[in-house]
């Protein structure tokens, strides 16, 4: 990267830009918004070739230091130090010019320009003429890509790219302005363990390049292998900071809400012996090759795959939401429709989609309005609303779910994603569902609110009904499945019940490979 | 100290009457400003007899407004409406020739109706980019209109009560405004008091989200560009009763006027984000700005320009409102 022979910008560099990043600190920092704190008096400390860790549940102050190092808020007290001398990010382009690099969990790609384009936007090559040079650029990408061990084309759409591809090419468009500082905000969240390997390899290499990393994750379990030191916060203040090797997952939760958690999964009850539905030969073009399942009352049947596999798209057949070529559908033994999802949630199925924000929230709604927009037949008369059921209805829900919210008028925006998941889930239970299907539940949500959704789905199970879970998290699988089905490739590739299951049994159906035992 | 700024707030809450809580309150004062503005430098203006002149003729656009407010609320778009009201206008008349008010009243109120079905199917069911499904039935409605008159309009039409429509008063209040009320109140209660508002504020907020909620998106759509296209007919059915002739070419141009106030109300083009207040104020804005400076004898033209000025304006304080939420208010941690 930086022997590719310097700098990759066009256009002048000052001498900031080539002053080299040794250490960054924040001293005595401090923000605060309406006169809340998001942040007090945190320090931290970030030094070249280290990976610095930083840990916090939702609401800790976690992003909010990332926007201060990013340039998007200015401190309200304390101060910020490149190798010793105070200085002042005023806006994200004076951090980028200082070479601090975010990559953040809502991917910011253009989908319609090509990778090559994406990596140099913004810094585009050009010949003299004035005109762009294509050619080195795709060369140059060409080259990146190749260091970060991806095979896709710098030609390829973004659009056409699956999630973890297009994190690469936030890091490669990273590489490419030399950054010194990368500050990687939930990285792992949205991509499974093959590409969480070789993000992991392009971190060591950037270490050994020098370059400094924050690392902000909520999956403790990789933590040890990259991160060097680690900071916690806990309500916007700094609770520890120290060596990585010295801190165990139990302190890294235990420093995180202030208490010790128990069990990391709650004792799962016996499943049922009744079957409740059974999919059978269902073939999508492309996605799914004659895929199915039976699921019995009162379990959790977790299915396991790769991006891509086809774990969704068998859901969504369930909804009408996939063009089916093949397929059939039992519910209790009788047929079910699969036409439209208001079809197959009037018979009692319910789905809390895997993209919260993007499927199962209306941002800039209400906490009320969003609960209960899937049950307004219930509190509704005649086609008019009743407003005092319906805030009585969402009152409950808040209580039920524990969901922290200003009030029930609050935007859904502003919650944290652990409580936006809740309000999900709220909306679907409203709508009194036998069978609930959740499409990776605990994604980018904090330690105590993944156990208030595990605490959920077990009084599910008590209630007598029956759970499918999608998730890409193998302790989550093992520690919450009966069953477990792996897909891979769009067909059903292994059926393992909880007791045979481990890590390495479901990674190898995952992929496809002849298991030798 | 944080727990100290914590009560304040609450207690900020307690207050019984929050002045940033009152909805469209920065519209509200632009209107007011331009009133005043106008009181003191046109002496005809605030007089019971101009405001009398300026709410009827704003009854047709207030009607149209509503119908977009709705439109554009799911993230869509009715260019129709305007030649829609050309339509009505004809079919209304050549009912009065042969027929009774009623009837005409009736058979117009169905045109608009079936126009608008016709536009929820195309962008309901066929999914086509509301923009191009009613700039297409703009077109053809307004060609259809033409066909049927020959391009002329329709004169002599009988001298009925339908003429009150436009003309008439309930005491000191003229009866289009009367009409323009209670549509505004019906377009309230349906946004707000009902499922079928709660379904469309969805709709256009996250129409994917929508969807997976169970809810039934195209026929919501349908039943809104339907509702739209109603209300096009009923300006209409006002607009005909005060000409007194069978105009193919009746709202013409007036669909954009429609946009216009629904921006300038404060109703986001992406949808999801709007109220019927803001609307009504927006076209109250219009309506004031229009009939201040014809007092004091600015051209059309110039009025033009400036209606125009105050949309962009309108959209750019929209634009710096939503950076700002996103920047300063957004969630911290």
């Amino acid at each position: 990267m930086s022997g590719s022979g310097g700098s990759v910008l066009a256009g002048q560099t000052t001498e900031t830009e080539n002053q080299v990043l040794k250490k960054l600190e924040l001293v005595g920092a401090s923000k605060a918004f309406s006169g809340i704190y998001a942040l007090q008096d945190v320090d931290i400390e970030l030094n070249a070739g280290e990976v610095h860790v930083l840990i916090g549940e939702n609401g800790a102050g976690k992003s909010t230091l990332v926007k201060i190092l990013s340039g998007v808020y200015q401190l309200d007290a304390g101060q910020l130090k490149i190798n010793g001398k105070p200085v002042t990010l005023a806006s994200p382009m004076d951090a980028i010019k200082r070479r601090i690099i975010t990559i953040h969990q809502e991917l910011m790609l253009v989908d319609h320009l090509t990778v090559a384009e994406n990596i140099f936007l913004g810094k585009e090559h050009t010949r003299k003429s004035g005109f762009l040079n294509k050619k080195r650029m795709v060369e140059e990408s060409a080259k990146l890509l190749a260091e970060l061990k991806q095979d896709f084309s710098p030609l390829a759409k973004i659009s056409d790219l699956g999630i973890a591809q297009k994190q690469m090419v936030e890091i490669a468009k990273a590489l490419a302005n030399n950054c010194q500082l990368l500050i990687l905000d939930e990285p792992t969240a949205t991509i499974t363990n093959k590409e969480v390997e070789i993000l992991f390899q392009t971190i060591e290499r950037l270490k050994k390049q020098g370059v400094a990393m924050l690392y902000i994750s909520h999956r403790l379990e990789e933590l040890h292998q990259l991160g060097d030191r680690a900071t916690i916060l806990r309500n916007g203040q700094k609770v520890h900071s120290g060596p990585m090797k010295d801190l165990s997952i139990e302190d890294m939760i235990r420093h995180m809400i202030g208490r010790d958690l128990g069990q990391e999964f709650p004792t799962l009850p016996p499943p049922g012996e009744k079957e409740v539905l059974k999919v059978s030969n269902v073939n999508v073009p492309g996605k799914l090759k004659n895929a199915g399942f039976r699921l019995n009352q009162g379990e959790i049947l977790g299915f396991y795959g790769l991006i891509g596999a086809g774990r969704t798209e068998l859901m969504r057949t369930l909804f009408g939401l996939e063009h089916l070529t093949e397929g059939t559908f039992m519910l209790n033994g009788k047929p079910l429709e699969v036409k439209s999802p208001r079809k197959t949630m009037r018979q009692g199925i319910g789905l809390v989609p895997e993209d919260r924000k993007g499927q199962g929230l209306i941002l800039e709604r209400s906490v009320k309005e969003n609960v209960s927009i899937a049950s307004l037949d219930q509190l509704a008369h005649l086609g008019f609303l009743k407003k005092k059921k319906e805030a009585a209805m969402v009152q409950d829900c808040i209580r039920e779910y524990a969901i922290k919210t200003h009030d029930q008028e609050t935007k859904v925006l502003h919650l944290s994603g652990g409580n936006q998941q809740k309000v999900v889930i709220a909306k679907v239970m409203s709508t009194v569902p036998d069978i609930i299907i959740f499409d990776e539940p605990t994604r980018g949500i904090d330690v105590g609110a993944k156990q208030e959704v595990y605490r959920a789905m077990i009084e599910l199970l008590e209630q007598g009904k029956s759970i499918i879970m999608v998730s890409s998290d193998l302790r989550e699988m093992i520690g919450m499945s009966h069953r477990i089905i792996v897909m891979s490739n769009g067909a059903v590739t292994a059926e393992i019940p909880r007791e045979q299951a481990t890590q390495e049994l479901i990674l190898s159906h995952a992929f496809h490979v002849e298991q030798s035992s | 100290m944080s727990e100290q700024k914590k009560s304040e707030m609450t207690a900020a809450s307690r207050r019984k009457f929050d002045f940033r809580r009152i909805p469209n309150l920065g519209l509200l004062l632009v209107f007011l400003v331009i009133v005043v503005v106008f009181m003191f430098i046109s002496p005809n203006f605030m007089t019971v007899s101009n405001w009398t002149n300026l709410l009827r003729q704003l009854s047709v656009l207030m009607l149209l407004a509503c119908g977009q407010t709705l439109v554009i609320l799911t993230a869509g778009i009715d260019l129709s409406i305007g030649a829609l009201m050309g339509l009505v206008s004809v079919v209304v008349s050549y009912t009065l020739l042969s027929f009774n008010p009623l009837l005409a009243i009736v058979f117009g109120l169905c045109v608009g109706i079936l126009v608008g079905v016709v536009n929820g199917l195309l962008i309901g069911k066929l999914n086509i980019t509301p923009f191009i499904a009613t700039l297409g039935s703009m077109t053809v409605i307004g060609g259809l209109a033409m066909v049927i008159t020959n391009g002329t309009p329709v004169h002599g039409l009988p001298n009925t009560w339908f003429f009150d429509l436009g003309r008439g008063y309930v005491g000191p209040v003229p009866i289009p405004v009367i009409i323009a009320f209670v549509g505004v109140v019906l377009t309230y209660i349906i946004l707000n008091q009902t499922k079928f508002g709660r379904y469309l504020f969805a709709i256009g907020g996250n129409e994917e989200a929508a969807k997976l909620a169970g809810i039934n998106v195209s026929l919501v759509k349908i039943g809104t560009y339907a509702f739209a296209g109603m209300l096009s007919g009923v300006a209409s059915l006002i607009l005909t009763a005060r000409v007194i002739t069978g105009q193919p070419q009746l709202g013409s141009g007036m669909e954009l006027d429609s946009i216009a106030a629904v921006v300038i109300g404060g109703t986001s083009l992406m949808g999801g984000i709007g109220s019927i207040g803001g609307t009504v104020i927006g076209v109250l804005i219009i309506g004031v700005l229009k009939n201040g400076l014809t007092l004091l004898g600015v051209s059309t033209f110039m009025q033009q320009v400036v209606i125009g000025l105050m949309l962009i304006f309108a959209i750019l304080l929209s634009t710096m409102k939503i950076k700002g939420k996103f920047g300063k208010k957004s969630r911290a941690g």
